[in-house]
C-alpha cells in the first residue's frame, strides 16, 4: 500500500507538466495536501482523485481519442497507398487512376483543414469527444472506401464476390486492356480549367458581381466535374462534409453527431446483415435505412438541442441540429454500405435523402423540445439549470 | 436562462462562507463538506475562474510538509455565496452542514439533490 501511494504521488507530481500553466497549481495543491490525508485508503483515493483532476483538466480523453484516430487514419491512407502500388503493372491505365484516387484522398484529408483554417469552415475540430470520434472515424471510413475501390479494381472480370459474394458485380478494371483516350481527357481537363479561369477573371474584373451568380458558377463547375472525376469529387465532398459537421464553427451538438452517425452505422449494419443472408435483395434496405435512421436521429437531436433566443430562433437552431444529424446519418449509411456491399451509387444521393429526412425529423422534434435536465457535468457541477 | 448552484457547490460555498475571511485549504474543505478531491477541486477551479474565489499559496515554508494552497471567497463570492446558501434547498443546506467523520470525507448526499433544479 505504501509503495503504491508513493507511486501514485510520484505519478501525480510528474503529470503536472501536461496541464496548462493556469491549471497546474490546482493539481499541485492536491499533491501537496496528500500528506494531510490519513494514510491508507483515504490517501489512496485522494491521490487517485488528483490524477483524475489532471486527466480532466488536461482534456486527456479528447486528446487521446483524437490522436489515436489520426494514427488510425494515417495507417488507413498508407494501406490504400500500398494497395494501389502493389501487384499490378505500372503501365496499366486503371492502376494510374487508382493511384490518383489515393493521392487525392491524402491531399484532401491533409489539405482541407489547413486551407480553410483561417475561416474556420472545416476546423478546428469541436471540443467534444463525439465530434472528434466522428471526424476521425469518417476520415478512416473514406480511407477504407478508397482501399476497397483499389482492391475491387484488382479482382478479375467475371469473378464475383469481394466482401459479400455477388455484391461487387463483375470485378474491376485493372488489366482489362482498355486504352486511355488521352485526347478526350486533355480536352475535358482544358474545359474545366478554362471554366474555372473564366469565373476567376470575371470575379476579379467585376468585384461588384452578384455573389449568387459567382456561387452558381462554381456550383455549375462542380456539376461539370462530377461525372468526369467522380471518385475524386466524392472524396472531396465527403471529406468536406465530415470536416464541416465536426468543426467548432457550426456548433453541431455531440447528440446530433452521435445520434446521426449511430443511426447510420446501425442502418448500414442491417443492410450488410440482410445482404449477407439473402444476397443482393438486401440492397433494397439501403433507402429505408437512409430514411428511418436520419428521421429518428433528426427528431431526437432537435429535441435535445439547447435553445436560446426567441422561439423562432430556437426552432431554427433545433431544426439545424436535425439537419446535421440527418446528413451525418445519411453519409454514414452511404459510406459504410458502399464499403460493405459495393453499392457505390448510393454515395451520390443517400446523404441528400438523409438530409431531407433529418430536416423533417428536426422540424417535428423542434416542436416538441425536451425539458432541460440539470446539467450534470457543466463546469464540474458548479451550476444546475432551472 | 437562470442558473443556480449545484448542491455540491452550495456545500463548498457554505463552508467558505462560515468564516469568510479565513483562508482554508483543500483537505479542510473536503473534510467539512464530505466531498472527494475529484469533486471538490473542479468546483474550486470553476469558482476561481469566475472570480468568486481567491487562491494563494502559503507564504512561509512550513517544516515537514509542502506549502498548502489556500482559498477564501472574494467579495463578489461572499455576496453570491450568501444568496446561494439562503436559496439552496433544505437538503443541500443539511448536506453542507453535515459534519464529516474525521480523516475520511463523508458521502456528500448527492443522490436526490442533483435533480432538484429541473
Amino acid at each position: 500500500m505504501e509503495r503504491l501511494m508513493r507511486l501514485l504521488a510520484g505519478l501525480l507530481r510528474r503529470s503536472l507538466r501536461v496541464l496548462p500553466a493556469g491549471r497546474r497549481q490546482w493539481a499541485e495543491a492536491v499533491w501537496a495536501e496528500a500528506g494531510e490525508v490519513p494514510a491508507g485508503w483515504p490517501r489512496l483515493l485522494w491521490l487517485c482523485d488528483g490524477l483524475w483532476l489532471v486527466a480532466r483538466e488536461a482534456s486527456m480523453a479528447r486528446r487521446i481519442v483524437y490522436r489515436l484516430g489520426i494514427a488510425v487514419m494515417v495507417v488507413a491512407v498508407a494501406a490504400a497507398m500500398l494497395a494501389s502500388w502493389r501487384g499490378v503493372p505500372h503501365g496499366d491505365p486503371e492502376n494510374s487512376v487508382d493511384k490518383l484516387r489515393v493521392a487525392v484522398l491524402a491531399l484532401v484529408l491533409a489539405g482541407l483543414p489547413w486551407v480553410a483554417r483561417r475561416q474556420g469552415v472545416f476546423g478546428p475540430a469541436a471540443e467534444s469527444v463525439t465530434a472528434r470520434l466522428v471526424r476521425t472515424g469518417g476520415c478512416t471510413g473514406l480511407c477504407a472506401l478508397i482501399w476497397v475501390v483499389v482492391q475491387i479494381d484488382r479482382i478479375p472480370r467475371n469473378h464475383t464476390g469481394f466482401i459479400i459474394r455477388g455484391s461487387w458485380g463483375d470485378g474491376g478494371n485493372v488489366g482489362n486492356g482498355r486504352p486511355v483516350d488521352w485526347i478526350t481527357e486533355a480536352v475535358v481537363a482544358g474545359l474545366i480549367i478554362g471554366c474555372a479561369v473564366v469565373v476567376k477573371v470575371v470575379r476579379a474584373r467585376c468585384p461588384q458581381a452578384d455573389e449568387a451568380v459567382v456561387r452558381l458558377s462554381w456550383a455549375f463547375l462542380g456539376v461539370l466535374l462530377l461525372p468526369v472525376v467522380m471518385d475524386q469529387m466524392i472524396i472531396t465532398l465527403y471529406a468536406a462534409g465530415i470536416y464541416v459537421l465536426t468543426a467548432r464553427r457550426w456548433a453541431v451538438t455531440p447528440a446530433a453527431l452521435g445520434l446521426g452517425a449511430g443511426a447510420g452505422v446501425l442502418g448500414s449494419g442491417l443492410v450488410y446483415a440482410v445482404t449477407a443472408a439473402a444476397g443482393p435483395a438486401g440492397h433494397g434496405l439501403i433507402l429505408p435505412a437512409a430514411m428511418v435512421g436520419p428521421l429518428a436521429a433528426g427528431f431526437e437531436a432537435a429535441r435535445r438541442a439547447p435553445g436560446a433566443g426567441s422561439p423562432q430562433e430556437q426552432f431554427q437552431a433545433r431544426t439545424w441540429q436535425g439537419l446535421a444529424a440527418g446528413v451525418a446519418g445519411g453519409g454514414a449509411v452511404a459510406l459504410l454500405t458502399t464499403i460493405l456491399t459495393g453499392q457505390a451509387i448510393v454515395l451520390l444521393f443517400i446523404p441528400l435523402v438523409g438530409a431531407l429526412f433529418g430536416v423533417l425529423g428536426g422540424t417535428l422534434g423542434a416542436a416538441r423540445p425536451r425539458k432541460p435536465r440539470p446539467a450534470r457535468a457543466w463546469s464540474g457541477g458548479l451550476f444546475v439549470l432551472r | 436562462m437562470a442558473r443556480r448552484f449545484s448542491a455540491q457547490t452550495v456545500s463548498v460555498l457554505a463552508a467558505l462562507c462560515a468564516e469568510p475571511s479565513r483562508w482554508r485549504h483543500g483537505y479542510d474543505l473536503a473534510s467539512e463538506t464530505g466531498l472527494r478531491a475529484g469533486t471538490l477541486y473542479p468546483i474550486l477551479v470553476r469558482l476561481a475562474d469566475r472570480g468568486l474565489l481567491e487562491a494563494c499559496w502559503e507564504q512561509e515554508q512550513p517544516a515537514g510538509r509542502p506549502r498548502r494552497h489556500m482559498y477564501r471567497l472574494s467579495s463578489d463570492g461572499r455576496a453570491l455565496a450568501q444568496a446561494a446558501v439562503a436559496d439552496a434547498p433544505v437538503l443541500a443546506r443539511r448536506a453542507a452542514a453535515r459534519p464529516a467523520a474525521p480523516g475520511r470525507p463523508a458521502a456528500p448526499g448527492r443522490r436526490g439533490l442533483a435533480g432538484e433544479g429541473a
